[in-house]
């Protein structure tokens, strides 16, 4: 009896002691700082790991197409070829300004692999500039973390730490998927993101490609007996093509004569939702930061051509990565549910313009 | 009575051996399939389809040869992501599932 009578009073002094410590002082959070630290470090390894994955990656990819020095070439990337957003404060021509940034952006990136890789082909160019920009993308991904992590060790910042170690597993998840995206490029298969260059390339049949805009085609086809315009970018190469400005330069060609204009392209989808879901709706649907999805509604609306959009639903991982079947079968889908809109709401003698928006590696 | 000491030690070992059971219980609950890039050959001319693993090299629209029924442009027709239980699986498996029904459109655009 006496020794239980010990232990109570024992454990009950510790429980005082405990809750005075736990309420009245910082140790708690000094605690939590320390774990969700330690925890951080771990993952920051773990992304170090992938950027180093990602490098070796590119290394493989341009010395296999014989460049000289191939983590020169990376090296020499990663970090540059930023752009700085437009002023918009004064909105004026702001997206003029933005489109002319992001074009020379695309042209000194261009013109760096073109430098680097001269005996290269079109297609293992164009995939080249996706390795190196994914690399550079997980090297910012790295340093950011780093920073915030840095910071909240530097002012004991423990909310700061916590909001980091909560969000640090959905970032790692996306660097993982960036990290495999990479082998998709190196072999060249579509990705989920070409859900909507392969539905322009279902829907063109035999015809014969035309060059509009930068990297970009149209086919002239006929669906359901109505004439129909189609555009995608040029491939079978890494490139999302300009369709912004392919679309403009068509309805400016054809005018009022266009009955509709249909895009089509892959959606985040919702945790709740299916991969491969298809779902229909009103406007341009383009992921694009500004100037392509504005050039397709000023010209939908200068004619006052109804804009229809068509969207295959997938993850963020699933749109980088090589197509899923799911993904194929909703591509499937998407053309009837395009040839259907053509059939119903396209005259006879009418015509249509359809764009598949996406990046169309692995895609002719 | 039971003594404090005893209690304590019982419960770490009744969460070791939880724990433990958990863990092999999701391990053994992985799935055994394996992912495969698959390429789907379609001829140009006539129903012929075929599949196969995906090679380097090859992209939707790409002429691969032959068709061995009629002789006309063997085209790859699509190339997509699997699962499947095995290799020899893919290779039997020529027949190809239709399209899907289109989805019932009771709405307006
Ligand atoms: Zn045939």
């Amino acid at each position: 009896m006496d020794g239980s009578n010990d232990w109570a009073s024992t454990i009950l002094v510790l429980l005082i002691l405990g809750s005075f410590l736990l309420n009245f002082t910082d140790i708690p959070q000094k605690m939590q700082l320390w774990r969700y630290s330690s925890y951080i470090r771990k993952k920051i390894i773990q992304l170090t790991e992938i950027e180093d994955e990602s490098k070796r990656k590119v290394i493989k990819y341009l010395s296999r197409l014989n460049v000289e020095n191939p983590r020169k070439v990376l090296e020499g990337f990663i970090d540059n070829f930023f752009m700085i957003s437009p002023v918009d404060i004064e909105p004026t021509d702001i997206i003029r300004r933005m489109r002319h940034l992001i074009r020379t952006r695309d042209d000194s990136i261009r013109k760096y692999v073109e430098e680097n890789l001269p005996n290269a082909t079109l297609v293992q160019r164009q995939n080249a500039e996706v390795l190196l920009e994914i690399s550079s993308v997980l090297t910012l991904i790295n340093k950011i973390v780093k920073h915030y992590f840095q910071l909240g060790l530097k002012y004991n910042n423990w909310i700061l730490m916590m909001q980091l170690a909560l969000e640090l597993q959905q970032v790692v998840r996306l660097a993982k998927a960036y990290d495999d995206a990479m082998d998709s490029f190196m072999k060249g298969t579509p990705i989920g993101d070409g859900a909507g260059p392969l539905v322009a390339h279902y829907l063109k049949g035999n015809a014969e490609p035309v060059e509009i805009s930068k990297e970009t085609v149209y086919y002239v086809t006929e669906i359901e007996g109505r004439k129909v315009y189609v555009i995608k970018a040029k491939g079978p190469g890494s490139t999302v093509g300009w369709p912004g400005e392919a679309v403009e330069k068509i309805i400016n060609d054809l005018g009022s004569s266009v009955s509709r204009i249909i895009t089509v392209d892959a959606a985040l989808k919702l945790e709740s939702e299916k991969t491969g879901e298809v779902a229909y709706g009103v406007g341009a649907a383009i992921g694009d930061p500004g100037p392509e999805k504005i050039a397709i509604e000023r010209a939908a609306t200068k004619y006052g051509i109804p804009l229809d959009a068509v969207v295959i639903k997938m993850s963020n991982e699933e749109a980088i990565n090589t197509m899923t079947k799911q993904v194929f079968e909703g591509v499937r889908k998407a053309i009837e549910i395009v040839k259907k809109i053509i059939k119903e709401k396209v005259p006879k003698d009418g015509i249509a313009v359809v764009v598949g928006i996406g990046n169309t590696v692995g895609i002719t | 009575m039971l003594d404090p000491m005893t209690i304590v030690i019982l419960a770490v070992l009744a969460f070791i051996i939880t724990y433990m059971a958990v863990s092999a219980m999701k391990s053994r609950q992985e799935p055994l399939k394996r992912k495969v890039i698959v390429t789907q050959l379609k001829c140009s001319n006539c129903d012929y389809r075929e599949r196969r693993e995906f090679k380097e090299g090859d992209y939707v629209g790409k002429e691969v040869g032959e068709c061995p029924k009629c002789g006309g442009k063997l085209l790859v027709e699509a190339i997509y992501l699997e699962e499947v239980e095995s290799i020899p699986e893919l290779r039997s498996a020529v027949s190809i599932p239709e399209p899907n029904q289109p989805q019932k459109n009771t709405g307006r655009y």
